[in-house]
């Protein structure tokens, strides 16, 4: 019966397409140009008309966060970088569930509104790298 | 030309809050170029694509900006490349007073 259950949950979540390219972010914004790199290739990989998907985990769901003001640290918005993606053609933006739970972070209360992500649980997790042709994490 | 702000070797601006319309007149006539309605056009997108996502965009993504905003007729290469001849997306970028664009593979 749990299986049962699992294979239905699995099936409703189960991401159709196929990505040429799966970028990871999993680490904190700002403190490293990590998340600013992650970003620059996607926009890159989405100009080029590349199949992009992206998929925040772990510590790399804080960069979702809405209201990011880096001026002080002279840096650029990562937030606003992630509003152009869909622009440059990148659709597909992924967070995985568990990782929001975590840290206490709620889509509607402090996730970027405006742009659409799609929660993932461990399982379509899975399905997400096995439809990815590359994965780079950062 | 002796009042154009500070600009890089490349020509752009090291300030971005420097940039006025004049400012962009002198960049453009530096470059011999005199700015008509088609090109404030194009530079008014830039700039307002710059506020809104912090990128100046390579050539693809200006054509697909000015597909989307100007219509077909000014959205593809050969329109942009008669305004900004040579390198449109640098070109209007530095007229337009933005960073040069990052992803210009």
């Amino acid at each position: 019966m749990t299986i049962e259950l699992d294979e239905i949950s699995n099936e409703d979540t189960a991401i159709e397409s196929k990505f040429d390219l799966l970028i990871v972010l999993q680490q904190a914004p700002y403190s490293s140009a990590s998340a600013n790199e992650a970003l620059d290739l996607a926009l890159a990989a989405g100009t080029f008309e590349q199949k992009v998907a992206l998929l925040f985990i772990e510590d790399g769901v804080y960069q979702l966060m809405s209201e990011q003001a880096p001026d002080a640290l002279q840096q650029k918005s990562l937030e606003k970088m992630i509003n152009a993606l869909s622009f440059y053609g990148v659709s597909m933006l992924a967070v995985e569930s568990h990782s929001l739970f975590e840290r206490d972070l709620h889509p509607e209360k402090h996730i970027i509104q405006g742009v659409h992500f799609e929660l993932l649980n461990t399982k379509s997790i899975q399905d997400l790298y096995d439809r990815s042709k590359t994965i780079i994490r950062f | 030309m002796d009042s154009l702000p500070e600009r890089d070797p490349q020509g752009f601006l090291v300030n971005l809050n420097d940039w006025t319309p004049s400012v962009a007149s002198d960049i453009a006539n530096t470059e011999a170029i005199t700015l008509t309605d088609a090109h404030w056009e194009v530079i008014k997108l830039l700039r307002h694509f710059y506020q809104e996502y912090e990128l100046s965009p390579a050539m693809r993504i200006l054509v697909k900006l000015c597909k989307e905003k100007l219509g077909d007729e000014k959205g593809n290469s050969i329109y942009l490349l008669q305004l900004f001849p040579g390198s449109p997306a640098k070109l209007a970028s530095k007229i337009a007073g933005l960073p040069k664009p990052t992803n210009c593979l």
